[in-house]
């Protein structure tokens, strides 16, 4: 079920780096026309600011695609705790958790019957390409910011197709806090320039 | 590679710098003979004669096309056209790369802004350096666009802040990073300081500078509160491999020596949608 005003690409098709070809531009607005009928969600800064009217068209990166080596399902279908521990177990050892403390156990978003899904508080399953439906449960804000492109990553063209990047693209859903990073180096001091504390 | 740059300025200058000598030396032993003065200047104009030869047959930088060369927005397509393919071929004779100079001009019914989340940016100075490697800065003296600022958390205390801190591991506790450049002002201080107009604001809200027609008077730099402006003081010296071959005349074309430059919204991709 289409949740979202976002349009995903089919999984045969890419985005492609340069712009798009007027087949594929063709096929993805007529898709988008259809949604727009379908949702009046979609977020309005971005298509008033359209030069030449027609709706942005946003690609967000897979994830499922990764699950197809390893599916959770292919050991999952045997063994399936009713009540898992956390911290998790053998094969998940390296698991660290570190997201909600009070989390009660995995199948607050994992499906308990199905894992190559994910469940929403609904009881709703969405696939783990729309992680970002999951999160915005309990972040909206986040999701919003999401939705308009303010929040994470986004690249492509502004004015064509963007590649936006889900969740947990950045953020380990296990343990979502960025960790820290080194910086790049700072500029060279001015040759005369006399420091702040030498004032 | 620089030290290919450096090569290529030096075997250019050479016929020049015979002659400058030969100048100096006929001089020498002028005021070291004891002469008349008609025969002593009879002599000196010989040696200038010479030196002005050898100049105008190969020592000399900058062409006649340089020199009368237009102010861009006077240029015609046929100017503009001649322009870029000079500056192509310099950029190639200087680093030995094929370039591809144009002017995306501004887009109808668009005008550019940009916003800076400064609860996200943890101040890793990545943009910095993404920054230098489009717009093809100095490399050495480092010229950089941006400039992440650290202040202590709750101030905006620009005073307290530093440009120059060691990022180990960042964010640091109880900081925050605050990026600097150009904010493409709407009413930017810097084009009213501007004595020849080499900088001015486009329709799309861009701010952008002529290179080639700035005189390096350094008034936009003081003019400008946002510390946005970048000097040239010395060529810039870009690494061969680091060139970014899609340049725009008014934004990352490699910049001549003694001109100021700043952030220009990286208009050759932005204008064309990227």
């Amino acid at each position: 079920m289409k949740r979202t005003s976002i349009q995903r690409l089919s999984a045969g098709q890419r985005p492609s780096h340069s712009r798009p070809r007027a087949p594929l531009l063709a096929v993805m607005s007529a898709i988008a026309c259809v949604a727009c009928g379908q949702s009046n969600a979609s977020p309005p800064a971005l298509e008033a600011d359209r030069p030449d009217g027609r709706p942005d068209q946003v690609y967000v990166s897979p994830r499922t695609q990764s699950l197809d080596t390893f599916p959770c399902s292919e050991c999952h279908h045997t063994v399936t705790l009713q009540e898992p521990t956390l911290p998790p177990r053998e094969p998940h050892r390296d698991l660290v958790f570190a997201h909600m403390p009070n989390a009660g156990h995995c199948y607050q978003c994992h499906n308990r019957d199905d894992l190559d899904t994910l469940r929403l508080f609904t009881g709703e399953l969405v696939s783990f390409d729309d992680t970002q439906t999951l999160c915005g449960q309990c972040h909206p804000a986040q999701k919003r910011d999401w939705d308009w492109g303010i929040h994470g990553k986004q690249v492509g063209s502004w004015r064509g197709l963007k590649h936006r990047y889900a969740c947990a693209a950045c953020h380990d859903p296990h343990s979502p806090k960025r960790p820290a990073v080194k910086a790049y180096p700072p500029p060279s001091f001015p040759h005369f320039g006399i420091r702040k504390e030498a004032h | 590679m620089p030290g290919k740059s450096i090569s290529d300025e030096s075997t250019q200058k050479r016929p020049q710098a015979r002659a400058l000598r030969r100048v100096e030396a006929e001089v020498e032993t002028a005021l070291k003979t004891p002469i008349d003065r008609r025969g002593f200047l009879k002599r000196l104009g010989a040696a200038g004669a010479t030196a002005t030869a050898a100049v105008a047959t190969g020592g000399c930088t900058t062409s006649w096309d340089t020199f009368f060369q237009k102010h861009y927005k006077e240029m015609t397509d046929e100017d503009k056209e001649r322009v870029f393919a000079r500056i192509e071929k310099e950029a190639e004779k200087r680093f030995g790369r094929r370039v591809t100079v144009s002017d995306p001009g501004p887009l109808d019914g668009v005008s550019f802004a940009f916003c800076i989340s400064l609860s996200l940016c943890n101040g890793n100075r990545k943009c910095v350096h993404a920054c230098v490697e489009e717009n093809n800065q100095s490399r050495n003296p480092a010229i950089q666009y941006i400039k992440v600022v650290e202040l202590d958390r709750g101030t905006l205390n620009l005073e307290k802040g530093t440009a120059y801190y060691e990022g180990d591991s960042v964010p640091a506790a109880d900081k925050v990073y605050l990026p600097m450049q150009c904010n493409q002002c709407d009413n930017p201080p810097c084009v009213k300081a501007c004595p020849v107009e080499a900088t001015w604001k486009e329709k799309d809200g861009i701010v952008v500078i002529d290179y080639d027609w700035c005189i390096g008077c350094r008034y936009c730099m003081a003019a400008c509160p946002y510390e946005a402006r970048r000097f040239n003081y010395r060529e810039p010296q870009v690494p061969r491999a680091d060139i970014n071959p899609n340049q725009g005349y008014l934004s990352n074309r490699v910049r001549p020596k003694g001109v100021v430059e700043k952030c220009h919204f990286c208009l050759h991709r932005t204008r064309n949608g990227h």
